[in-house]
C-alpha cells in the first residue's frame, strides 16, 4: 500500500504540468479517470531531487535536528506555509498522526533534508481551486479521492454514487461534479462556517409595507 | 304551488344571466384598459382567456406570445414564456441531506431570483427552520424558528431543515381548489394557472407544509434582477391576489437542468432526479439512506425526501 501511495505522489507531480481533461457521460463511476489512462498520459522523465548547493543542505539539516516533526519546524516560520501548518496541527489529522508525509511523501522524522523531502513533491496553489474549469484533472490534489477514500470510506462510497458533494449542470444532461479538494481545504478539511443570508421579514414588517402600498393605490 | 312559482320568478329576475354578465365584465375590462394602473394588472384578453388545460395549440401560442410581449414591455428585457410539456418517463423527486444542511439560506435567495418572487412584500418559497438538538419537544415544527440570525452557521447544538413545496402525490391543495386552478402534472410537479386562481386561499389553509404563498400586494421585482426565462405555469411574473409556490423550477427541470436551490447549495445537501431512473442520485439516496417524509401521517405522500447521510458528533452538544 505504501509503495502505491509513493508512486501516486510521484506520478501526480508529473501530472501537475499537464492538464488532463475528463469526459462527462454515464454514471459518476464512469466519469472517474481510469488509473491506467492517467499514467499513460504522463511524461516519462523522472522529477529528480530538489536542487540545492551542498552547504545549504547541511545548514538546513542542523535546523531540522531539534523537532520531532521536521517539516513543521521549518515551514511554520515561512509566511507561505505558516497558516496551513497551523491549520493542519489543529485538525483531527494533525492530532492523529496523519502527518505531512502521508500526503506529501518524504519522512518527517529523518535527520537529513534529502530524506525528509522525499522526491520533492510540489503542489498546486489551493486558492485557485474555485477558479479552475470544473472537472479538469491537473494535479495530485485532484486525485485525492483515491487517497482520502482510504480512511473516509463511507463518504467515498457516497460520493461515487452522487450522494456526497455538490453537483451542478443537469439531472438529465451533463453533470459537473467536484473532487475532494475543490470544497475541502486539505490542511483544514472541515467545511468552514458561513455567514447566513438575512432571515425573512416578520409579519409586522410586511404589513407596514402593505399599508403603504394600499395608500398609493386608493 | 303558485306561491312557489312566484318566488322562483322573483329569484330569477334577480339572477344574472350569461349575456348580462358578459356585458358587465366587458365593461369592466374596458374600464380596466382605460385606467393605466389597473391595465398593468390585467386586460380584457387576460380576463377572457381559457384555463391552461383547455387551451388548444393556437390559443396557447397566442397566449404565450401575449405574455412575452407584456413582460418584455414592462421589464425592458426580452422575455420567453414557455409551456414546456413534461418529459415522458419522468417522476421528479427531491432529496435533502439534513446532516449536511448548515442553514445558510443561500437556497432561499437563489429561488427568489430564479422564480421572480416579490421582493416587497417579501415572498420566499423556501423556509429554513432551525431546531434545537436534544430538545424535549423533539423535532416539533412549532418549537422551531425561521428567524434565527447568528454570526456564523452551523450553530452548535442546532440543526436546520429547509421546507418548500413537497409536490405531494395526494395534494390536499388541489383537492380544495374550487376552480381547479391548481393541479398535479404527470411528472410530479404541482402547478398553478395564475390566471385562473381567484385568490380564495383555500389551498394555503389545506397545505400542511405552509408551502403556498399569497401575493398580498402587487409583486415588486427589480428590472435588473428579473429572470426573463420563464414558464407559463412557473416563474412568470404573478399578479396581486394569486397564490404561488415552488414548482421544482419547472422552467429548468423540464429542460434537464437542476433546480436553482440545488445549484447554489454550498454543501451539496440537495439532491434531485428522476425517481424512475435507478441510477439517479435521488434513487441512490432512497436505496442507501434512511429517508423520511415530512408529516407522513397526513397521507399526502410527499415526493420530497429528507435523510441523514452522515453524523457530525462535534455539533451535538
Amino acid at each position: 500500500m505504501r509503495n502505491k501511495i509513493t508512486l501516486a505522489v510521484f506520478v501526480t507531480f508529473l501530472a501537475a504540468s499537464i492538464g488532463l481533461p475528463l469526459s462527462f457521460a454515464g454514471s459518476l463511476l464512469d466519469l472517474l479517470p481510469k488509473e491506467e489512462e492517467v499514467y499513460a498520459k504522463l511524461p516519462k522523465n523522472p522529477a529528480g531531487d530538489p536542487e540545492l548547493p551542498e552547504d545549504e543542505w547541511d545548514a538546513l539539516d542542523e535546523k531540522l535536528a531539534e523537532h520531532p516533526n521536521n517539516c513543521v519546524k521549518c515551514h511554520y516560520e515561512e509566511e507561505k506555509y505558516s497558516q496551513m501548518t497551523m491549520d493542519w496541527s489543529m485538525t483531527k489529522h494533525g492530532q492523529n498522526k496523519v502527518d505531512c508525509s502521508k500526503c506529501h511523501g518524504g519522512n518527517p522524522i529523518s535527520k537529513t533534508l534529502k530524506q525528509a523531502k522525499g522526491d520533492g513533491t510540489k503542489f498546486r496553489k489551493l486558492d485557485d481551486r474555485f477558479k479552475k474549469p470544473k472537472g479538469a484533472l491537473e494535479s495530485f490534489n485532484d486525485l485525492a479521492f483515491d487517497y482520502c477514500g482510504q480512511c473516509h470510506g463511507t463518504i467515498y462510497r457516497d460520493w461515487k454514487t452522487g450522494i456526497h458533494g455538490k453537483m451542478t449542470g443537469g439531472w438529465n444532461t451533463e453533470k459537473e461534479y467536484r473532487l475532494c479538494t475543490y470544497c475541502h481545504n486539505p490542511h483544514n478539511p472541515k467545511f468552514p462556517q458561513l455567514k447566513p443570508m438575512p432571515p425573512p421579514w416578520k409579519p409586522t414588517a410586511i404589513s407596514t409595507k402593505l399599508k403603504q402600498t394600499t395608500k398609493t393605490h386608493h | 304551488m303558485e306561491k312557489d312559482n312566484k318566488d322562483e320568478k322573483k329569484i330569477s329576475s334577480k339572477r344574472v344571466d350569461r349575456r348580462s354578465f358578459l356585458k358587465v365584465t366587458a365593461g369592466c375590462g374596458a374600464a380596466a384598459m382605460a385606467s393605466p394602473k389597473a391595465a398593468e394588472a390585467f386586460s380584457f384578453k387576460e380576463l377572457m382567456q381559457s384555463h391552461f388545460k383547455e387551451m388548444d395549440k393556437d390559443e396557447l401560442k397566442d397566449t404565450l406570445k401575449y405574455y412575452e410581449d407584456k413582460y418584455s414591455k414592462k421589464y425592458g428585457k426580452q422575455f420567453t414564456v414557455k409551456a414546456t410539456e413534461p418529459m415522458e418517463g419522468t417522476l421528479f423527486g427531491y432529496g435533502l441531506d439534513l446532516s449536511r444542511c448548515i442553514g445558510c439560506r443561500r437556497c432561499v435567495y437563489a429561488c427568489v431570483r430564479e422564480n421572480n418572487q416579490s421582493r416587497d412584500p417579501q415572498i420566499h418559497f423556501i423556509t429554513v427552520m432551525q431546531f434545537e438538538k436534544g430538545a424535549a419537544t423533539g423535532m416539533n415544527l412549532e418549537h422551531a424558528t425561521k428567524y434565527y440570525d447568528p454570526e456564523k452557521v452551523p450553530e452548535k447544538g442546532h440543526f436546520t431543515m429547509p421546507i418548500q413545496c413537497q409536490q405531494c402525490k395526494h395534494p390536499p391543495c388541489c383537492k380544495v381548489c374550487p376552480v381547479q386552478a391548481t393541479w398535479k402534472e404527470p411528472d410530479n410537479i404541482v402547478v398553478i394557472d395564475y390566471n385562473w386562481c381567484i385568490g380564495c386561499r383555500y389551498c394555503m389553509a389545506a397545505c400542511p407544509y405552509g408551502a403556498r404563498k399569497f401575493n398580498l400586494a402587487d409583486p415588486e421585482i427589480p428590472k435588473e434582477e428579473v429572470n426573463p426565462e420563464t414558464h407559463y405555469l412557473g416563474n412568470r411574473p404573478r399578479y396581486r391576489g394569486v397564490v404561488e409556490k415552488c414548482t421544482f423550477c419547472i422552467q429548468r427541470t423540464r429542460e434537464g437542468k437542476y433546480p436553482a436551490c440545488l445549484e447554489i447549495c454550498p454543501v451539496g445537501s440537495r439532491k434531485f432526479g428522476n425517481l424512475l431512473d435507478p441510477e439517479s442520485e435521488i434513487r441512490k439516496c432512497i436505496d442507501q439512506k434512511r429517508v423520511f417524509r415530512l408529516k407522513e401521517d397526513m397521507n399526502t405522500v410527499p415526493q420530497f425526501f429528507y435523510f441523514f447521510a452522515t453524523h457530525f458528533p462535534e455539533y451535538d452538544e
